[in-house]
């Protein structure tokens, strides 16, 4: 392991890190020369299009696999709330929504009710929009409700860090807002920064303090109004043949829920950035 | 009668209770294949103990935690996937231990060391068999919720501060340790039967993951004393007539769901 502990006002430092892995006839280098800071209480939002190494951003992050080269460091005694992109469940493990938040977490006891659980626990399910009875298979769970499910037990740990894998995809729409929503307030709430990953370049989180625009290396970072206006963001954007219109444009609230950014018709695609339809 | 009997017994229950909810995990993580490895590996071992003269026991702990030790440091770091991986060792293995006890002691009974003779079971078998399983019950008692966790979601129970990797290297030596003293009863190419029928059969009945993985001790119990009792009065090989009971338990799950 190559992390070590941060200073207590940083929640994660990456400092020149790098990623390769080793193919059978070349090497790939999937993360290279990446530095960033994330401050304790900071809403970060990476971006970049598929293949970027995001994913492997994360699993770097959370100690999964080891850099190859560089520094991360974390502070000892933090704990990560993580949602992962998807989670699916293997259909021969036999294991309920209430079990498996229980599983690992000792202040939560789930006695194959809902009225065993404390009032915190059923008020942070009640506020994910978790409704599912408890006894539920995780397996009968839909994506959006595992989804769900783990951003509650990732509040639950009540984490210094929360580590979100473009988290909301099998959640619908309307029920995305409120969840970005409970996000920011949750930021406050739990006193945690917020690491959030999202593959479309045009969905930068509300109140984001840092935009951090991925492709192999860090494109290009800043405030969001300095990223949008970058040209290495506008060459990704042109790559990544969306349409003027971004999914989350409708969504556009009074609250300024999201900041949406959608900028020029696709180009060329070039042949890096044009892999939008892989999941 | 239990004069001969007794040691069986008391071995073959120490071996279930292992496989047991060694094979809830093996089963979720499909991990048969490894398992069945290991196995055949043994073989090996079995030739390597004959060439250094050593108890076959000492030569199957050997290799399968050499092969198991093997697999851990080639699974992150290689091109070949680990089907190939288990596919080479496992037929490697199992032909060069079959060459190597073929070329030194050719009157050996290959087929108590193929399918188990848990008769011919002796006291330093017994005392490997406890404390494997006290290790092993320990271990998984211990790291029940780090497994279930990691079976789910490596990155997510490594977010959550489970050493992933320590732990699956963990669960592979104590496989390893699993298969070698199953050796005995079942023999290397029964030994996989008796880590996924005990968990597949329990599947239908169980909620959660503890309650499977004592469901499939309790049914891998029943089926070694089973086929213990049938081998014995129907003079059949006891380790097909234990794996037989095993299916039959299996079968039966399937209606009574």
């Amino acid at each position: 392991m190559d992390s070590s502990s941060a200073p207590t006002n940083h929640a994660l430092v990456f400092d020149k890190v790098s990623y390769q892995v080793r193919l059978a006839d070349r090497v790939l280098s999937l993360l290279h020369d990446v530095s960033f800071t994330i401050p304790s209480r900071s809403l970060t939002t990476v971006v970049g299009p598929n293949g970027a190494g995001k994913s492997t951003l994360i699993k770097l992050a959370v100690g999964e696999i080891s850099s190859s080269s560089g520094h991360i460091a974390r502070p000892q005694s933090q704990r990560i709330g993580y949602v992962p992109q998807s989670f699916e469940i293997p259909a021969s493990l036999p294991i309920s929504a209430g079990e498996f938040l229980s599983l690992n977490m000792n202040a939560i006891s789930y006695k194959k009710s809902t009225q065993s659980l404390s009032k915190h626990t059923q008020q942070t399910l009640e506020r994910v929009g978790f409704h599912r009875a408890l006894n539920t298979p995780l397996q009968a769970c839909s994506g959006g409700e595992r989804q769900r499910l783990l951003l509650a037990r990732a509040i639950l740990r009540q984490p210094g860090l929360l580590i979100l894998d473009e988290p909301l995809q099998g959640v619908d729409l309307a029920g995305q807002s409120a969840l970005y929503q409970l996000i920011a307030d949750l930021r406050r709430e739990l006193d945690c920064a917020v690491l959030m990953v999202s593959h479309d370049l045009h969905f930068v989180m509300a109140d984001t303090d840092h935009v951090i625009c991925l492709n192999g290396h860090i494109c290009c970072e800043g405030h969001p109004e300095t990223v949008n206006d970058h040209p290495e963001y506008q060459k990704l954007l042109e790559g990544s043949q969306t349409s003027t219109i971004g999914v989350y444009t409708h969504h556009h609230d009074h609250h300024h829920g999201y900041t949406a950014q959608s900028k020029k018709e696709g180009l060329k695609p070039e042949p890096s950035h044009d892999c939008h339809d892989h999941h | 009668m239990l004069e001969v009997i007794g040691p069986a017994l008391i071995a073959a229950v120490g071996i279930a209770l292992l496989t047991g909810p060694v094979s809830a995990l093996i089963v979720w993580r499909r991990m048969a294949f490894f398992g069945d490895t290991l196995a055949h590996a043994a073989l090996l071992g079995v030739g390597l103990s004959f060439l250094f003269d050593t108890s076959a026991l000492l030569g199957i702990i050997a290799v399968s935690v050499g092969i198991s030790l093997s697999l851990w440091r080639l699974e992150s770091s290689t091109h070949i996937t680990m089907d190939s991986l288990l596919g080479v060792l496992s037929y490697g293995t199992l032909s060069l231990g079959l060459i190597v006890i073929y070329l030194l002691e050719k009157r050996v009974a290959l087929e108590s060391y193929l399918f188990g003779d848990i008769l011919l079971i002796q006291t330093h078998d017994i005392v490997a068999i406890t404390v494997v399983l006290a290790i092993g019950l320990s271990f998984l008692y211990r790291y029940w919720g780090d497994l279930v966790l990691a079976t789910m979601h490596p990155s997510l129970a490594q977010a959550e501060g489970v050493a992933v990797n320590r732990l699956k290297l963990a669960f592979n030596l104590l496989l390893a340790l699993t298969v070698a003293v199953s050796m005995k009863a079942v023999g290397a190419l029964l030994v996989s039967a008796l880590l996924i029928i005990p968990a597949a059969a329990a599947r239908g009945f169980a909620r959660s993951p503890k309650m499977m993985a004592i469901i499939a001790t309790i049914i891998s119990c029943l089926s070694v004393t089973m086929g213990l009792l049938l081998s014995w009065f129907a003079d059949l090989p006891s380790g097909p007539a234990m794996i037989v009971c095993a299916s039959f338990l299996f079968t039966l799950s399937l209606f009574t769901r």
